[in-house]
């Protein structure tokens, strides 16, 4: 078993990456609250987690590639955890009572973004606690 | 994608109805202004909100002018009277501008809301490891 690359800390750290591109989609939402004929998004949590940790099971893993602004850069590349993550999106094109044609509820949107940031929380929360074990353990107990 | 990134687009949310909040302001300021550099009354100003591409937040597109005629009021003492007595007055609502006031500000609100959400999330996340 390795230390730091479990499958329990490769899971907290997707669902930490999606948990932000989550609020990133609901901040836009809120950005957007009186631009007429927006259609409110949101993150589907558990697809984009599924989806997230098969693209990270893979042993090579997909590589992330850095982008060549010149020809004469040097190709960089290496593991796929930071960046655009692909997530699951779906846009709420229902009827809208407002008649802007724009469809985002803020009572909603304000609820999935506390939901939402305590779900943030609680997964770097974990990640905290998962260090805090192993430094127990490299301390041997004493502390 | 960051937790950090989010802020750009809360900010924007801000930005768009701080200036929002400008041209109601200009309107109610103007309420009663019956010359202007491009002649005739003051005419009601309105921010056309856009949003932005890749789900970045939102921007004020352009401000347009309200085309809607100019409120005819009796008063034939009023330098700018016309033959009939009557002055163009602005066609600004004091209701409609008031209402427009609390939405542009709730809206700010909700933003600043979604801003520290993120700043929160960021301090979280700058505590792993500490304890």
């Amino acid at each position: 078993m390795k230390i730091l690359d479990d499958r329990t800390m490769r899971t907290l750290e997707t669902a930490l990456d999606v948990a932000s591109a989550r609020h990133q989609v609901i901040a836009n939402n809120i950005a957007n609250v009186n631009t007429p004929g927006f259609k409110a998004a949101d993150v589907d949590f558990v697809s984009s987690l599924e989806q997230a940790m098969a693209g990270r099971a893979e042993p090579t893993g997909p590589k992330l590639t850095g982008r060549a602004t010149r020809v004469g850069h040097l190709p960089i590349s290496g593991p796929a955890s930071a960046g655009q993550l692909p997530v699951v999106q779906t846009v709420d094109e229902g009827a809208s009572m407002r008649v802007d044609g724009n469809s985002v509820d803020i009572d909603l949107e304000m609820a999935k973004m506390a939901e939402n940031a305590t779900m943030y929380n609680t997964f770097a929360q974990l990640v905290s606690s998962k260090f805090s074990l192993l430094k127990y353990v490299i301390s041997e107990g004493r502390r | 994608m960051s937790v950090i990134s989010t802020f750009g687009t809360s900010a924007s949310g801000m930005a768009a109805e701080r200036l929002r909040l400008d041209t109601i302001s200009s309107n109610l300021a103007n309420i009663n202004t019956t010359r202007t550099p491009e002649g005739g009354p003051y005419r009601r100003l309105m921010a056309v909100m856009e949003s932005a591409p890749d789900g970045r937040g939102v921007h004020v597109a352009r401000i347009v002018q309200d085309e809607s005629p100019p409120l005819l009021v009796h008063n034939p003492g009023h330098p700018d009277a016309d033959a009939e007595g009557n002055v163009a007055m602005p066609n600004v609502n004091p209701v409609l501008e008031m209402v427009d006031m609390i939405s542009a500000t709730r809206a700010y609100e909700a933003n600043v809301a979604a801003f520290n959400a993120a700043k929160a999330m960021a301090a979280k996340a700058l505590e792993i490891g500490k304890a």
